[in-house]
């Protein structure tokens, strides 16, 4: 890491007092302490406890919008890695080599300089992926776009033969079983017909309730608990899955 | 309160490349544009929660969920995320500024609970707003109704509680009522109720609550139109929360059972009301109708303005269904037979 920038170095806040974590936030008030101390509780707790990730979950909330931001299209890829490395390393190491240590670092010290660290690898990856596939790249329109993008050729606008599919088997019915099924007191609203109806483009819950004088709780009781089940078992044994 | 539960109690996770090229990709299943937005949304919502359950390594199976079924996403708005043993989460988009929370109505049923997923893509941002067990079958569900999300976690760890108690008591007795954690269940005939007989727990229902309140408060529109009933009865019985968040919590279960003359069916009306002194139950307490699997076939919850709840169905004779009233910790459960 010998090209990492030094604006914001890791260990600018060596010797920050336990009791101020996190100086950035004194100018806030309690806050430092208060996340010092949510540290320590969240620690005290056994992993995987609901106390534990209760306290991870209020410590991320906390850090929000403290951490390094950066516009790079791979950024939200890089912070979601900072928040794994996060939970997985702030009261035990388990990926890093030393769990996280207040006496050391601040927290935001800390994370930024892990998240700095994974930005930097998406742009030596970035760059490494250009000077391969430079011909496959196409910009999008606001200068992003730095995936290929192969599949940007126009998808056929009709209908898939998924749906198809499932008209041509919910219409055939060949054991009637779809066409016996049927909503109770309503031997009409079948799950034929309503299977054939929530086919896209579907018709509202609110139309069908309507349309047979039947309550939308009991219409999509109905659907979920007896079309549902019989439309998954379909999918998968056309192996739609 | 004036503020909006996500400035508090929210947490905002980024929208990585991997979920929205997930999102592209099924969405671009979809020849409508309406549907294919709705798929793209609700797959980023999925895996905005998906990956907040990562980080605090609660499992689940994303790939299980009708969400991840090319069939099941076009049959239905799908954001389901299976968490393997509990159930499913619905995991509903939103607008960054909404103040309600979109529903659709086969979401409605048989899910641990609803997570609304604030999506500003602009941002790369998705935040998971709060968490609701209950919608009421609600369509636009405030997001009032959503605690923090740190009611997710606990709602998970009690789930897993009631397991791992539901897997003992099938040790113990070999029964496979699951969803029972740990309560043993006593069955009682409606039909012998209507043929005069009363079980000790059970007591005519207007010794319990109020006789105005009972008499034809049961009958809907339709039944009072079509006098087709043969019998018609019903029952009470105490049921003791016991102390809940400081209250002691006395309600009247009451069964109110209509055999109709026509055929084998009875129509069956449930309701739980207030024994205490206050005429209001308190807010959250759920009653549940389960079917014969112990599934939850129906909900009610109720809200402080509520001076009852209720729930009705019906069903042939001998058919098995199960009720249970729960109350912050406290669980009273049921089963009838028709």
């Amino acid at each position: 890491m010998g090209s990492f920038p030094a604006q914001h170095t890791v260990l600018q806040h060596m010797n920050t007092p336990p009791d101020n974590p996190d100086g950035q936030a004194s100018q806030t008030g309690k806050l430092p302490e208060a996340l010092f101390r949510l540290v320590q509780e969240t620690c005290a707790e056994p992993p995987g406890s609901a106390r534990r990730q209760r306290g991870l979950t209020k410590i991320i909330r906390g850090l929000n919008g403290q951490l390094w931001h950066t516009y790079d299209p791979y950024y939200a890829d890089a912070l979601q890695q900072t928040w794994i490395y996060f939970c997985r390393n702030l009261c035990e190491a388990a990926t890093a080599d030393r769990a996280y240590d207040p006496q050391v670092a601040k927290l935001t010290t800390w994370l930024n300089a892990y998240l700095k660290r994974r930005l930097q690898d998406f742009q030596i990856a970035e760059i490494r992926h250009r000077q391969t596939t430079v011909s496959n790249m196409v910009r999008g329109k606001d200068g992003e776009g730095y995936l290929d993008r192969i599949d940007t050729i126009a998808a056929a606008p009709d209908i898939p033969p998924l749906l198809e599919h499932v008209r041509a088997w919910a219409e055939a019915d060949e054991d009637g079983s779809l066409r016996a099924m049927h909503i109770t007191n309503h031997p009409t609203v079948t799950a034929q017909l309503l299977i054939l109806k929530r086919l896209p483009p579907e018709t509202s819950w609110k139309a069908l309730a309507e349309e047979f004088g039947i309550s939308i709780g009991t219409l999509s009781s109905f659907y979920q608990r007896k079309c549902q089940p019989r439309l998954r078992a379909f999918g998968q044994s056309q192996g739609y899955l | 309160m004036s503020l909006a539960p996500s400035q508090h109690f929210g947490i905002s996770l980024p929208i990585t490349t991997e979920f929205r090229l997930v999102a592209d990709r099924f969405a671009e299943q979809c020849p409508f544009a309406e549907k294919a937005a709705q798929i793209r949304r609700n797959t980023l919502a999925v895996c905005a929660v998906n990956a907040y359950l990562e980080l605090l390594e609660i499992p689940s199976a994303i790939a299980q969920g009708d969400s991840w079924n090319p069939l099941m996403r076009m049959m239905s708005d799908a954001a389901d995320l299976v968490l393997p043993e509990l159930g499913a989460l619905s995991c509903r988009a939103v607008e960054p500024d909404a103040s309600t929370c979109y529903v659709p109505p086969e979401d409605w049923h048989d899910r641990i609970g609803y997570i609304a997923v604030a999506l500003d893509e602009e941002a790369q941002e998705a935040e998971l707003i709060g968490f609701a067990t209950d919608v009421a079958e609600t369509m636009q569900v405030s997001l009032s109704r959503f605690g923090p999300i740190e009611t997710l976690v606990d709602e998970v760890h009690r789930l897993q509680a009631a397991q791992v108690s539901s897997a003992d008591g099938q040790a113990e007795d070999g029964q496979t009522d699951r969803g029972m954690a740990g309560l043993r269940a006593t069955l009682t005939r409606l039909g012998q109720w209507v043929d005069g007989a009363i079980s000790a727990s059970w007591q005519a229902a207007d010794t319990l609550v109020n006789p105005a309140d009972v008499s034809f408060a049961f009958r809907s529109a339709a039944e009072l139109a079509e006098p087709q009933v043969t019998r018609d009865i019903s029952r009470a019985k105490l049921v003791d929360l016991g102390i809940q968040l400081g209250q002691s919590v006395r309600v009247a279960l009451v069964v109110h059972v209509m055999q109709m003359e026509t055929d084998n069916r009875s129509n069956i009306v449930l309701q739980v009301r207030p024994l205490g002194d206050s005429p209001y139950l308190p807010e959250g307490l759920m009653l549940y109708v389960l079917d014969e699997q112990d599934e939850t076939f129906m909900t009610a919850t109720s809200r402080d303005i509520d001076n009852y709840i209720q729930l009705r169905l019906s069903g042939q004779v001998n058919e098995v269904f199960g009720v249970k009233v729960t109350f912050g910790e406290a669980t009273f459960k049921e089963q009838f037979m028709i």
